[in-house]
């Protein structure tokens, strides 16, 4: 059972890490690197996913099997994104 | 939300609450039909439905065949023969083929698993009323103006108003509303079946013992569930371009950033599983019937439910074959080739395990025998089809011919052949009669000959283009590498053969028809297992089953069926009942088995679906945000009832008339009360009608008191201690996934297609001046702010804080209202004062649609919060042994709205 | 030698550069005939060996007294396999069975990983024409709501020209080619997606707006044949079909240079051709 006081802890997180992205944008921290400045920012939005579904969805307390769920959904999208984008390169 | 089990029973009960939620009425009533959630009831009404939906598809068929009589047109002008064509496939494929598949699986899994219905009964009935008013939408299709005149493939740019005739712009917009319809019913049934047969199997009964019927229904709601969620973005962004855009060079699919191309990918993304999920219930079939009728346990079972598992799993990785023609590069046409080709293996495993199970068999050639064997034949034949279609280069000849039509002809057609068997297979277990078994041979007999002279001469005629009807003139059918053609008049005579083939394997379906009908009234009543080595549970209880499936609660515990409280079940014997129909398991809270709302809720959304296919575009939102006030007044005065009057319900009925009034001044400013309200088309009536009887009635299915008890002992591998709502919303989730990712697949899709540095520019092009950052940070605060107090308020609940709780609900819906209005701030200066509006280019529409799906969500969600609040208020989340499970479950969904959020953040503000 | 169109084989029989050795004609008919072949062996075999067993191992007891089915009582000398029964849990076959599944599989993954091997060697063959040939004539076609129009390299267009050559009878949007050269077609649309494909030469590419596919032909005989649409493209699809003529090079230079606006150095890829 988590406290309120984790839940608190893990919003201010999210906040944080949220304003960075728009941070790392805003003032160019990777100039004309697209890519870098996509993965990064992308990956800071993975982590901040990661830790909603694991906290406040209480993943890490449910069976294993729930998460595969969610992540079979997501590797769905991904092979349908991956393999659409890469057909026209 | 009621549909979930309580323990010690939480719920209040008014006397009076069971007169409709109580005791089916009989059979022989119309209401019974009406109001039934009964699993095998359902089964029944599905079964019916898809065989006159399989008609009105082969009446479809018949056309066709006379249509190509002889080359040139015959019967059907130009666009009559391009909506029958259409529609003949949307029929065949989503109205009868599934639908008849899940009939058998309503009435079946259940049965099989040992359960006694399934995990939810009102959302099962929903499914089935949505199947059937999606149906009938298609069917008004035609009667305005003309159908969808683009195949049952609806590729781009012929799927958009600018190249849709205008008589049929109506009857195309209702046709794919009509799909979303049936989507939506399918989802539904996907989570569903999947929370019944992960939570609700019989004490004993593994993953892997499932019978495999079940197993095969199990894989294919898996595959439905990521499937048709791709299916649905596809035509939510169709539809968007229908009503807001449309002309050449807008939208999605008229974009000159591969929208043509998009269309191709999201739709056989979706199509290729599509047609697995078609077949593997006959599979199903074909295993229990083999099973069955060889008088032998399946060879090799565990590597054909492995193999099984496979195919489902790489359906999703073979789409492309259906593009080879297009443009996508060497590489990824290499793979796709290879995952194709390789697709075959998996299902040669599970043929031949199916024909090495009759060797030393006690085979006896009845007619689900004859059925299923003849399938058997006909897919090895399409299958190897098949394996052509795979090799690129001969699908660069094959494509678009009717190399294609005969392959996904025998393929498919099999499978419903497999399916026929099944239906005598299982007929007298469903009826308790016994149908007659020369008549099943003669249609059998019929049946097999009419489909070979109808589907063989295709292959023969290959050359044929898909959809042409003017032949001739077609390269006559040679022997390979010789000059000899095959017959002087080229193709007509082989176009002819397949013509008297089809009546002939149509018509073989009246004598089945006939033999069904009158054998219910034959005296040849059967036991419990009129066929012999029978080995799945439904053949072990009276034929038909007692009202509760068992007289008693099935259990696997010994390592073999038995029921508790009663009866054993003996070595190579029958179930001994206390005869007559044995009652339901007892349970310590009375099951409710009836409801009307699934079917007035299908009814609206019929309503709402025709509406919006003439809704005009400058009126489309109004509808929807009229009914909003009506949802706030119903949750007040059906409240009161069901709770009692308390001050929220004042309130919520008080707060009604102001939203209204606020919404109406919006209207008149935009359009004028009296003239505008004139000037609306009856389409914006049916739609309002619609969404508002909607709003009602969902509102009052919520207060429903619907009691579905949790099986006291099952088995729940690998979903233990989650209940079954808590696994419901997760496997809805899962297809939201699949929605969003499809959307957000697109935007990319089309990025990429545009370069990715030159969005911007793009964007500019199109009007754009400013694109800030800070408005998306903004909302991004607002919804994480909004996850905290939902969360706070799931932890208040437990404590049983009534002002905890309420306070952070109406914190999280203030939230959304800002979230709301903050994003209306930055669409007016987007729309209105810059000028760049929904159809202003591919970066607009990306941005508008994929962030207005999310904001759609935003506003469900509040719908749903206000509900909560208002049940919050009365108490109804921390009774004794109430876990808030509600708010729970509610939280899921708004943590999921936020969690896509966290990518829409940077996708279309930080990085655009 | 990819990119230079010259195969082993083309090298050893020293046939004309401007030439495949195997047109798509030739390609197609190759892989169609093995996989008929194949193809028929393994489903004729595989349909007569379960006709056969469902036969052979048909139950000679009838139906019981009273009943629908057989009897379950095993029949003297019944074989040693599982049968089902009512209320079990099916926990495998016990013996047999199991060895043949794996053969057949296995036999099955051979034949597939070939047809994969040798399909991938012809696709190789058939992309690099498509795309290095060098010596070929290059057209662009684009289709419309209902025809094809056709560009040819140096500029002229299918609006612009008219097909009067003798013995010929075609329509005047009607694709003109040489006998015997490497024709590379680069498709579009300009409306809707529609397929192009002359089956005679089996040259196909699907024909998508804003977008850009490629496919070639070599025909090797005279005469005017279809182009047909292969993909559903709105009410006149049924009848879409465009003409393309064949003539010998000699008589294709003289109708080519008799048009307007073209030039002999459009013809530099017909050079190639030695002997």
């Amino acid at each position: 059972m988590t406290s309120i006081r984790t839940y608190t802890i893990i919003f201010v997180a999210l906040m944080i890490l949220s304003t960075t992205q728009a941070a790392i944008e805003e003032i160019g921290l990777f100039g004309d690197q697209v890519l870098l400045a996509l993965v990064v920012i992308l990956g800071l939005s993975v982590v901040k996913a990661v830790t909603v579904a694991g906290w406040y969805m209480h993943l890490r307390e449910e069976p294993r099997a729930i998460t595969y769920l969610a992540l079979a959904g997501v590797i769905g999208v991904v092979a349908l994104t991956a393999g659409a984008g890469y057909s026209i390169l | 939300m009621t549909d979930n089990a309580h323990n010690g029973g939480t719920e209040s009960h008014e006397t009076g609450d069971h007169d409709d939620g109580g005791h089916l009425p009989p059979k022989s009533s119309v209401k019974r039909w009406l109001v039934t959630t009964n699993h095998k009831d359902i089964g029944i009404l599905y079964m019916i439905t898809a065989l006159f939906f399989l008609i009105f598809g082969g009446i479809l068929a018949f056309m066709i065949r006379m249509q190509l009589w002889q080359s040139g047109p015959f019967i059907l002008t130009d666009l009559g023969y391009n909506q029958i064509v259409t529609a003949h496939g949307l029929l065949m494929v989503f109205w009868f083929l599934s639908p008849f598949a899940f009939g058998l699986a309503n009435y079946l899994v259940p049965l099989q698993i040992g359960a006694d219905d399934l995990a939810f009964p009102r959302l099962n009935a929903m499914s089935y009323w949505l199947y059937l008013f999606s149906g009938v939408l298609l069917g008004i299709s035609f009667f305005q103006g003309s159908s969808l005149p683009t195949g049952w493939t609806l590729y781009a740019p012929l799927n958009l108003p600018a190249f849709i005739p205008p008589v049929a712009e109506l009857g195309s917009l209702s046709a794919i509303i009509a799909l979303a319809l049936f989507v939506a019913s399918v989802t539904i049934g996907s989570v569903n079946f999947l929370t019944t047969m992960y939570r609700m199997r019989a004490e004993g009964l593994r993953m892997r013992d499932i019978p495999l019927f079940s197993i095969s229904i199990l894989l294919t709601v898996w595959m439905m569930l990521f499937a048709f969620a791709a299916l649905l973005a596809a035509l939510m962004l169709l539809s968007f371009d229908h009503v807001f855009a449309g002309e050449v060079g807008t939208g999605y699919f008229g974009s000159e950033e591969g929208g043509s191309l998009l269309w191709t990918h999201l739709f056989w993304f979706f199509g290729h599983p599509e047609v697995y999920i078609v077949f593997f219930p006959a599979l199903g079939v074909m295993a229990e019937v083999v099973q069955t009728f060889s008088g032998r346990r399946l060879v090799g079972r565990k590597w054909f439910i492995i193999a099984m598992a496979l195919v489902a799993i790489q359906s999703f990785i073979v789409w492309m074959h259906h593009m080879f023609l297009t443009s996508i590069n060497l590489p990824i046409k290499t793979v796709m080739m290879v995952t194709t080709i390789g697709i075959s293996l998996p299902f040669d495993l599970m043929v031949f395990a199916l024909i090495y199970t009759m060797i030393k068999g006690r085979v006896r050639w009845k007619t689900p025998f004859l059925f299923v064997l003849g399938a058997i034949l006909l897919f090895i034949l399409g299958g190897i089809t098949g394996v052509f279609l795979g090799a690129i280069v001969l699908d660069y000849s094959f494509r678009g011919t009717y190399w294609v039509v005969a392959h996904f002809h025998y393929v498919m057609a099999s499978g419903a052949v497999a399916l026929v068997g099944g239906i005598y297979y299982w007929y007298p277990k469903i009826t308790g009669k016994m149908y007659n078994e020369f008549l099943g041979k003669v249609h059998f007999v019929a049946a097999f000959i009419g489909f070979n002279m109808l589907y063989f001469p295709m292959f023969i005629v290959w050359d044929t283009p898909r959809r042409w009807f003017h032949y001739s003139g077609t390269v006559a059918p040679k022997i390979p590498f010789t000059d000899i053609t095959l017959f002087t008049t080229g193709f007509t005579i082989w176009h002819q053969v397949a013509t008297v083939g089809a009546f002939l394997f149509g018509g073989s379906f009246l004598i089945m028809f006939y033999n069904l009908f009158v054998s219910l009234y034959s005296d040849r009543v059967v036991d419990e297992s009129p066929w012999a080595y029978t080995g799945s549970a439904e053949w072990a209880v009276s034929s038909p089953p007692p009202e509760g499936n068992f007289p008693g609660t099935p259990s696997f515990a010994t390592g073999k069926l038995s029921f508790l409280d009663g009866t054993e079940l003996t070595d190579g014997g029958e179930a001994k009942t206390d005869g007559g129909v044995a009652d339901a398991v007892a349970h310590e809270q009375h099951a409710d088995h009836t409801s009307w709302w699934p079917l007035v809720l299908s009814l609206t959304a019929l309503l709402t679906g025709l509406g919006i296919s003439g809704l005009e575009t400058a009126y489309f939102v109004w509808p929807f945000l009229f009914s909003i006030p009506l949802f706030v007044a119903a949750i007040g005065v059906v409240g009161a009832r069901r709770d009692g009057f308390t001050p929220i319900h004042g309130a919520f009925m008080g707060a009604s008339m102001p939203i209204l009034g606020a919404f109406a001044l919006v209207f008149h400013l935009h359009h004028g009360v009296p003239g505008g309200l004139a000037e609306a088309n009856e389409y914006f009536w049916l739609t309002l009608a619609g969404v508002g009887t909607g709003m009602v009635t969902l509102v009052t299915m919520g207060y429903e008191s619907f009691e579905v008890p949790t099986p006291r002992r099952s088995e729940q591998w690998p979903f233990e201690g989650v209940t079954n709502t808590k696994l419901g919303m997760w496997v809805f989730l899962g297809s939201d996934i699949i929605l969003f990712g499809a959307f957000i697949g697109s935007y990319i899709f089309m990025r990429i297609n545009a370069g990715w540095t030159n969005w911007h520019h793009i964007a500019e092009t199109n009007g754009l001046v400013s694109h800030p950052i800070l408005p998306g940070l903004i909302n991004t605060y607002l919804l994480l702010a909004s996850s905290f107090t939902v969360v706070l308020a799931l932890a208040y609940a437990k404590r049983g804080s009534r002002r905890g709780t309420l306070g952070a609900l109406a914190v999280t819906f203030a939230g959304a209202t800002l979230f709301l209005l903050n994003k209306g701030i930055e669409w007016v200066d987007l729309y209105i004062h810059q000028g760049w509006q929904f159809d202003s280019g591919p970066a607009a529409s990306t941005f508008y649609l994929t962030t207005g799906l999310h904001a759609a969500h935003v506003v469900v969600g509040m719908l749903i919060m206000l509900f909560l609040i208002a049940r919050a208020y009365t108490g109804a989340y921390w009774s004794d042994g109430e876990q808030a499970h509600t708010i729970e479950y509610f939280g899921l969904y708004w943590h999921f709205v936020d969690i896509v959020w966290l990518f829409l953040f940077p996708l279309f503000y930080v990085l655009f | 030698m990819l990119g230079t169109g010259n195969t082993l084989l083309s090298a050893l029989r020293r046939v004309p550069v401007a030439q495949v050795d195997q047109t798509q004609v030739d390609v197609f008919g190759n892989l169609f005939t093995a996989f008929v072949a194949l193809g028929t062996l393994v489903g004729t075999i595989v349909i007569s060996y379960t006709v056969y067993n469902a036969y052979k191992y048909r139950s000679k007891s009838g139906d019981a007294e009273g009943r629908y089915d057989i009897d379950e009582t095993s029949p003297e000398g019944d074989y040693d396999v599982a049968r089902p029964q009512r209320g079990e849990i099916p926990t495998g076959q016990g013996k047999g069975g199991g060895k043949k599944l794996f053969m057949s599989f296995g036999l099955s993954a051979i034949l597939v990983l070939g047809l994969i091997i040798y399909s991938y060697s012809l696709l190789l063959g058939v992309e690099d024409t498509s795309q290095n040939f060098e010596d070929a004539l290059e057209v662009n076609v684009t289709g419309y709501q209902f025809g094809w129009d056709y560009e040819y390299a140096g500029g002229l267009e299918s609006g612009d020209y008219d097909v009067n050559i003798d013995g010929y009878d075609a329509a005047d949007d009607a694709l003109v080619v040489p006998k015997g050269e490497v024709i590379q077609l680069q498709v579009t649309s300009r409306d809707v997606h529609h397929n192009y494909g002359i089956p005679e030469f089996r040259a196909k590419s699907d024909a998508i707006p804003g977008d850009y596919t490629n496919t070639w032909f070599q025909p090797d005989k005279t005469g005017v044949y279809r182009a047909n649409c292969y993909e559903l493209c709105g009410q006149g699809h049924s009848n879409m079909h465009g003409d393309v003529v064949v003539v010998e090079p000699g008589v294709f230079e003289e109708w080519y240079l008799s048009q307007e606006g073209t030039a002999e150095s459009d013809l530099d890829f017909m050079e190639a051709d030695s002997e």
